[in-house]
C-alpha cells in the first residue's frame, strides 16, 4: 500500500489513517518544528541526492496532489469561488497551515495574488533571499485546479525567506 | 588614522537634513579614485539609506492616495516590511469589499484586530439587513398578490356589470368599447331596455381613480339598473312594461343619492338617456360630461351642446334635457373624457379634432369596429398599450 511501486499517483486520503483512533491521547497536535523537520531533512536529502530543481519538481507535484485531496476530501462549498475561498481561508486557519488571503483576483481571467502570513513552512525562516515555499505553490495549484477544472502555474514572488513579513504568490491558468 | 575632510561630513549632514526637512536629495558621490575606506562604506550606507527610503516615501504616498496597484519595494526595514504588509492588508480588504458589493456576505476578515472586529460586525449586521428586507419583500410580495388577488375579483365584479348582450332591435345597432386603465376602473357605461319603445343608454366617469373611485362606480352604476321583479328603480316605474324616469329626474336623484361630501370627495360625470326606437329619438341628461357626438352621413360629425353639473358636486341642482332626432344612417357615440384626453411623446393632446375625424373616417365600418378604431387610434397616438385614464366608449347606430 505505502511502500508498492508505482509510476502514477496511489496516494488516497485513507492512507492518513484514522487519526482519533490511533493517537486517542494526543489527537491531532503536533509542534511545527516537527513538521519542518520532516520537510527540511527530505528536502536536504532530496538536494543532495538529485539536486535542487529536482527536488523543487518533487514538492511542487506532491504539494499539486495534496490540494487537489484537500479539495475533494475537505472542501464542501463549491457553489462559487467566494464560497470555496472562504471556506478554504477557514480551513487554513483552523489546521495551522496559515493565513489567507486575496490580495488581487479576476475570477473571470483566474488570475490571482495571494498571500499566506504565518506560513507553516517558512514563517520565522532565516532571511536567505531565496522563495522555498515550493510545496505551496503546488499546494494552491492542485486546489485550484480541482476547483476550477483548470491547470494552474502558481509561483510565489515573496517569501518571508526572501525578506519579506508574507508569502505572496502569482497564479495563473495555464493551457 | 582616518583623515576626513570637514567638507565631506558637511555633504553627509546635509544629506540627512534634507531628508528630515521633507526634501529629496540627490546621492552622495565621491571622486572615482577615492580609497576603500570608512568614508566610502559610510557614503555607500547613506546613499543606499536615502534610496530605501524614497522608495518607501513613494509607495506610502501611493498607499494614502488609495493606488493600491502598486509594487511596494521590497527591504528588510522594519518599516518596509510594515508598510508592504499594510498594502497586502489593504488589498486584501479591498477585495473582501468587492466580494461583498457583488453579493457574497459570507466573506470575514481575520487576524487584522479591531479592524477583523468591525468589518466582521458590519458584514454580520448587512446580513441581518438583507435577510430582514428579503422577509419584508417575501411578505410584501404576499401582501401584493393578496391585493391583485382582490383587485382582480374586484374587477371581475365591475366586468359584469358591463352590457352582456345587446338589444337586437331591428333598425338599430349598440356597440361598446371598455378599456380601464388599472385593473378597477372609475368609468361604466350601460345599454339597458327599459321598455318596449325606450333603451337607456348610460355612460360615467367617476372623478378620481383607484379603488374608491370604482367602488362608486359600481354603485352608481347599479343604481341605473331597473329593479327585478317590476319594482321601481330610480330609471323605471313598476310594472312589466314600465314607464321611464326622465333623464333629468334621473340625474336629480343620483346627485342626491351620491353628495361628493359622503363619497371620498369623489363626484362623477355622466351621459344618460333614452332612446326611443320608434319615435327614433335620444332624450338624454349631461352632468358635466363630454357631449354626445352625432355624425351623419356625409357631414362631418359634431359634439352636441350640452352641458350640466357633474352628479355629486352641488345639491339640489336641476338638469336640463336635450333631445336629438336620430335618422337613418346617423350615429350617435357616447364617450369618456380619456378618449380625447390622452396625450402622445410630445406632450400633444389627442384632442377633440382627431377624433371627430376619426368618427368620421370610421363612418364607413360597421359600428362595433368604428368603435375599436378609435379606441385604436387613441393608442396609437399614446404610443403604449397601457393608458392613462380609462376609456370608454358607447355608439348606437340607426339604419
Amino acid at each position: 500500500m505505502f511502500k508498492e511501486e508505482r509510476k502514477e499517483s496511489a496516494f488516497d486520503w485513507t492512507m492518513l489513517g484514522k487519526i482519533d483512533l490511533g493517537r486517542p491521547n494526543l489527537g491531532f497536535r503536533m509542534n511545527v518544528t516537527v513538521y519542518r523537520l520532516m520537510q527540511f531533512t527530505l528536502r536536504d536529502v532530496l538536494i543532495a541526492r538529485f539536486g535542487v530543481e529536482a527536488a523543487d519538481e518533487v514538492f511542487y507535484a506532491a504539494g499539486e496532489s495534496a490540494g487537489r485531496h484537500f479539495y475533494q476530501n475537505l472542501i464542501t462549498k463549491r457553489d462559487s469561488f467566494g464560497d470555496f475561498i472562504a471556506q478554504l481561508q477557514d480551513l487554513l486557519s483552523e489546521l495551522g497551515i496559515g493565513i489567507l488571503r486575496v490580495e488581487k483576483g479576476d475570477v473571470e481571467k483566474l488570475t490571482f495574488t495571494l498571500t499566506v502570513a504565518e506560513d507553516l513552512d517558512c514563517s520565522g525562516l532565516p532571511t536567505c533571499g531565496e522563495q522555498i515555499c515550493t510545496y505551496d505553490e503546488g499546494f494552491i495549484a492542485g486546489l485550484l485546479s480541482a476547483h476550477t477544472g483548470r491547470k494552474f502555474l502558481v509561483k510565489e514572488i515573496d517569501c518571508w525567506c526572501s525578506g519579506d513579513r508574507v508569502c505572496r504568490f502569482d497564479v495563473k491558468p495555464v493551457g | 588614522m582616518l583623515q576626513v575632510r570637514e567638507q565631506d561630513i558637511d555633504r553627509i549632514t546635509e544629506l540627512f537634513y534634507r531628508v528630515l526637512k521633507g526634501e529629496i536629495p540627490g546621492s552622495l558621490s565621491l571622486p572615482a579614485d577615492h580609497p576603500d575606506n570608512e568614508l566610502k562604506q559610510v557614503v555607500e550606507y547613506a546613499n543606499r539609506f536615502v534610496a530605501e527610503y524614497q522608495a518607501l516615501a513613494g509607495a506610502v504616498a501611493s498607499i494614502s492616495r488609495g493606488e493600491l496597484d502598486i509594487s511596494v519595494p521590497s527591504g528588510r526595514m522594519h518599516v518596509l516590511q510594515s508598510i508592504k504588509n499594510l498594502h497586502a492588508n489593504l488589498r486584501h480588504l479591498t477585495w473582501k469589499t468587492q466580494q461583498i458589493a457583488n453579493g457574497d456576505l459570507s466573506q470575514h476578515v481575520d487576524f487584522m484586530g479591531d479592524f477583523s472586529k468591525a468589518f466582521n460586525c458590519m458584514t454580520q449586521q448587512l446580513r441581518e439587513a438583507f435577510a430582514k428586507i428579503e422577509q419584508q419583500n417575501k411578505d410584501l410580495a404576499k401582501a401584493n398578490l393578496r391585493m391583485k388577488r382582490d383587485l382582480d375579483a374586484a374587477a371581475r365584479v365591475q366586468r359584469t356589470l358591463l352590457p352582456g348582450s345587446l338589444p337586437q332591435i331591428p333598425g338599430w345597432s349598440f356597440a361598446w368599447a371598455y378599456r380601464p386603465c388599472d385593473e378597477l376602473a372609475g368609468d361604466a357605461l350601460n345599454i339597458v331596455r327599459i321598455n318596449d319603445s325606450l333603451i337607456a343608454l348610460s355612460l360615467l366617469d367617476v372623478s378620481g381613480d383607484g379603488v374608491p373611485a370604482a367602488l362608486l362606480s359600481v354603485t352608481a352604476t347599479r343604481s341605473l339598473h331597473p329593479v327585478a321583479g317590476g319594482a321601481s328603480s330610480i330609471v323605471a316605474g313598476p310594472g312589466e312594461n314600465p314607464a321611464a324616469v326622465a333623464p333629468g329626474q334621473v340625474a336629480a336623484k343620483l346627485n342626491a343619492l351620491y353628495p361628493m361630501a359622503s363619497n371620498g370627495d369623489h363626484y362623477f360625470t355622466m351621459i344618460y338617456g333614452l332612446l326611443d326606437i320608434h319615435a327614433r329619438q335620444f332624450r338624454f341628461t349631461d352632468a358635466g360630461h363630454p357631449g354626445p357626438i352625432l355624425a351623419r352621413v356625409g357631414e362631418k360629425p359634431v359634439r352636441l351642446d350640452a352641458t350640466g353639473f357633474a352628479i355629486g358636486m352641488i345639491a339640489d341642482v336641476e338638469f336640463d334635457e336635450f333631445v336629438i332626432d336620430l335618422r337613418p344612417g346617423d350615429r350617435l357615440y357616447l364617450h369618456s373624457d380619456g378618449l380625447t384626453e390622452e396625450f402622445n411623446a410630445k406632450e400633444e393632446e389627442f384632442g377633440d379634432e382627431r377624433l371627430l375625424d376619426a368618427i368620421a373616417e370610421a363612418h364607413s365600418l360597421e359600428l362595433k369596429p368604428a368603435v375599436d378604431l378609435l379606441v385604436r387610434k387613441v393608442i396609437d397616438w399614446r404610443g403604449d398599450e397601457h393608458l392613462k385614464d380609462d376609456v370608454s366608449v358607447l355608439a348606437v347606430a340607426a339604419e
